[in-house]
């Protein structure tokens, strides 16, 4: 389960002002339960999927968030990792001269190291891994190519779909995958997501469109803006968002 | 001194002993060390290192084998060639491999014909130091005609309780067609001061390939000067590669001269500073002075701590070196901000059919690398250690021969 209370962060601009990004965000998210963050640029929606995964540029100000009864904002990026948590990045990060096989290897490794499973030798890796990129549609090729450098946007967000289905992480965050993906990429996210889909995996699902929605049937969607949350429901909400944009919800809120 | 030195050799030594003293020390004034700091030369009272009695070396020597793969084994000991701890019989039939005292004996027409008629003493006066006093070293010559498939591992050694100097002086002639890898490593296991100045000419002939690796581990307060000159004949190709990791101060002098039309030469390097005050410092100087001529240079370097590395790559370009291809780059990472690093890269060039790219960066580590493979659930230590082994991927890729490879791996 995971407990995000009031949870304010905020980072320096260029001219070292500080910008309040997220102002008090509140979710709560079940075992087995897809919940959905729509809203507009500038919504706080890829904060908050970076502050849960530890990343360090912006200034925690206030809040707490659970994960499975402990207090995650305490955790190394790593030991994050560790819990099960997962963030496919918006903009994956190019890593010249590291090898994307090696890099999957030892990430997948360094998990079973701390679940005291057995580590995975070259062979059985090669296996699995192979298995894991047809289903994603990566040519094997990437495997020896350094991590993510020289992909094209549509081959990023395979790799980092194909890292989600290697390590099965217990928590998933979608930071906006569907971005500058085509229809056929949007099934295999789509049918990826579905296929881990079980009564104790929690998915949090950050995007600006419902069409994703189409394929991952949210249990809950959430509307932020202007970092908070303004609005929950079931996914006709995704709807009437998509109909209406998000105009009329801030008017809503104000009147 | 060597016994029965011939008159030529005299003369040699007197002249560059003259230069050396002419000119002095190099000081910061000069543009070629001006981030050398040479101030601890004065407070060092080395004495000459002398031949060591060296059966208790056998185990040290084996374990420094290169792995997976046969190799030629050639031993120094502070400077002096070790024929008994050598690999003589493995050496194909008219290869000579043997010490430079010895050579001078026998061999003196080649040593002659290849020691560099002339050293800039202004440019390079530990290389005039070396040839004015120089006792030995490893002379090794490879006939025409002649591809060695085995790697010769030169593996020079300092034991020892003093603080001494040694002057290793070595020749390496590859003759016409022929080929060969050598891999030349500097070791020790003492924690004393002090100081080994190499000089080592090359010479590869026409049609001739040569790989070279340098490999640099001396002890942790070492001095380490070297000077390399090279001379290429006709489409003959010499690749280098320069790896630096110990002593205190280190100091390369990489001089080629491209002689004649289709020769090639690359030439890369890493370095990796750990300790404060460690400095290394490379000079790679490359003369175009014939047509259809091509060079490369690839340096990268990891600077932590408070420690400063230099780097500079001067490229010539004489006038009638027409089609010339040549590339230069240094990349730095400085992993602390009390660490520093010089680079500066040179291009003289008189001809007009030239294509020379040269570029340099100093960063630090991608922070977001270091997340997103943090964020997958690797440690900290080990994705920092990743990053830099990627950082040094592009260097390794160079080396094709494996038991090379996992030697250099090793290292970093």
């Amino acid at each position: 389960m995971l407990t995000i209370e009031n949870l304010q962060a905020s980072i320096h601009d260029e001219k070292q002002n500080i910008k309040p990004i997220l102002r008090g965000v509140d979710l709560t998210i079940k075992p087995g339960e897809v919940h959905a963050i729509m809203g507009p640029n500038g919504s706080g929606k890829s904060t908050l999927a970076n502050v849960l995964a530890g990343r360090e540029d912006y200034q925690l100000t206030g809040g707490s968030v659970r994960l499975n009864e402990e207090d995650l904002l305490s955790l190394e990026p790593e030991e994050r990792a560790a819990r099960g948590l997962f963030l496919a990045f918006q903009y994956p990060t190019e890593i010249p001269g590291v090898n994307n096989m090696y890099f999957l290897r030892t990430a997948l490794n360094e998990l079973r190291k701390r679940k005291n499973l057995p580590l995975l030798d070259a062979a059985d890796f090669l296996m699995l891994v192979k298995s894991k990129m047809k289903e994603v549609g990566l040519d094997e090729a990437f495997l020896h190519r350094a991590v993510n450098e020289g992909f094209s946007g549509g081959e990023k967000k395979r790799n980092e779909v194909l890292q989600m289905m290697m390590l099965e992480p217990s928590f998933i965050i979608l930071d906006e995958t569907d971005s500058g993906l085509d229809i056929d990429a949007l099934q295999m996210v789509g049918r990826c997501v579905n296929s881990l889909r079980n009564e104790s995996r929690m998915i949090l699902v950050v995007t600006h469109y419902q069409r994703l929605l189409d394929y991952i049937q949210p249990d809950v969607v959430h509307v932020m803006a202007n970092g908070k949350i303004l609005k929950s429901g079931d996914k006709t909400l995704a709807h009437e968002l998509e109909a209406k944009g998000y105009g009329w919800l801030e008017s809503e809120m104000k009147s | 001194m060597i016994p029965q030195s011939p008159a030529w050799l005299v003369n040699f030594r007197q002249q560059h002993w003259t230069a050396f003293l002419k000119n002095g020390l190099p000081t910061r004034k000069d543009e070629r060390w001006k981030y050398a700091d040479l101030g601890f030369l004065a407070n060092q009272n080395y004495a000459a290192a002398t031949q060591l009695d060296t059966d208790h070396l056998i185990d040290i020597i084996h374990q420094h084998r290169l792995q997976k793969s046969e190799g030629i084994l050639l031993v120094l000991v502070n400077g002096y060639f070790m024929p008994m701890l050598s690999d003589l019989v493995k050496l194909p039939h008219h290869v000579i491999a043997c010490g430079m005292s010895e050579a001078l004996q026998l061999h003196n027409d080649k040593i002659k014909e290849h020691l560099p008629e002339k050293i800039d003493v202004q440019k390079y006066p530990f290389g005039s130091l070396n040839a004015a006093m120089f006792v030995d070293g490893l002379f090794l010559y490879v006939p025409d005609k002649c591809e060695l498939a085995a790697p010769i591992h030169l593996l020079s050694l300092t034991i020892g309780e003093e603080e001494f100097i040694t002057h290793p002086n070595n020749m390496i002639i590859v003759g016409q067609n022929s080929q060969l890898t050598l891999v030349e490593e500097y070791f020790s296991l003492v924690n004393q001061p002090y100081m080994n100045n190499v000089m080592t000419s090359i010479h590869v002939g026409e049609n001739a390939k040569l790989e070279h690796y340098k490999i640099q581990q001396e002890g942790k307060k070492a001095a380490h000067f070297a000077n390399i000159f090279v001379q290429q004949k006709k489409n003959s190709s010499f690749s280098h590669m320069n790896l630096s990791f110990g002593s205190v101060f280190a100091r390369d002098d990489l001089v080629i001269k491209l002689l004649e039309s289709g020769a090639d030469c690359h030439t890369s390097g890493f370095y990796h500073l750990r300790h404060n005050n460690q400095y290394i410092d490379n000079h790679v100087d490359i003369d175009h002075a014939a047509p259809h001529s091509n060079s490369d240079m690839l340096y990268k370097g990891i600077i932590e701590n408070k420690s400063r590395a230099v780097f500079n790559g001067r490229l010539y370009v004489e006038k009638d070196a027409q089609k010339i291809l040549a590339y230069q780059a240094n990349h730095n990472l400085l992993l602390s901000s009390e660490a520093e690093v010089y680079s500066k890269p040179e291009l003289e060039i008189y001809a007009d059919d030239v294509k020379c790219k040269h570029g340099a960066t100093t960063g630090q580590l991608d922070q977001d690398a270091l997340f997103y493979l943090r964020s997958r659930g690797i440690p900290h230590e080990e994705a920092m250690s990743m990053l830099l082994q990627g950082f040094a991927e592009e260097i390794m890729q160079r080396v094709s021969h494996a038991g090379i490879k996992l030697r250099v791996q090793e290292m970093l």
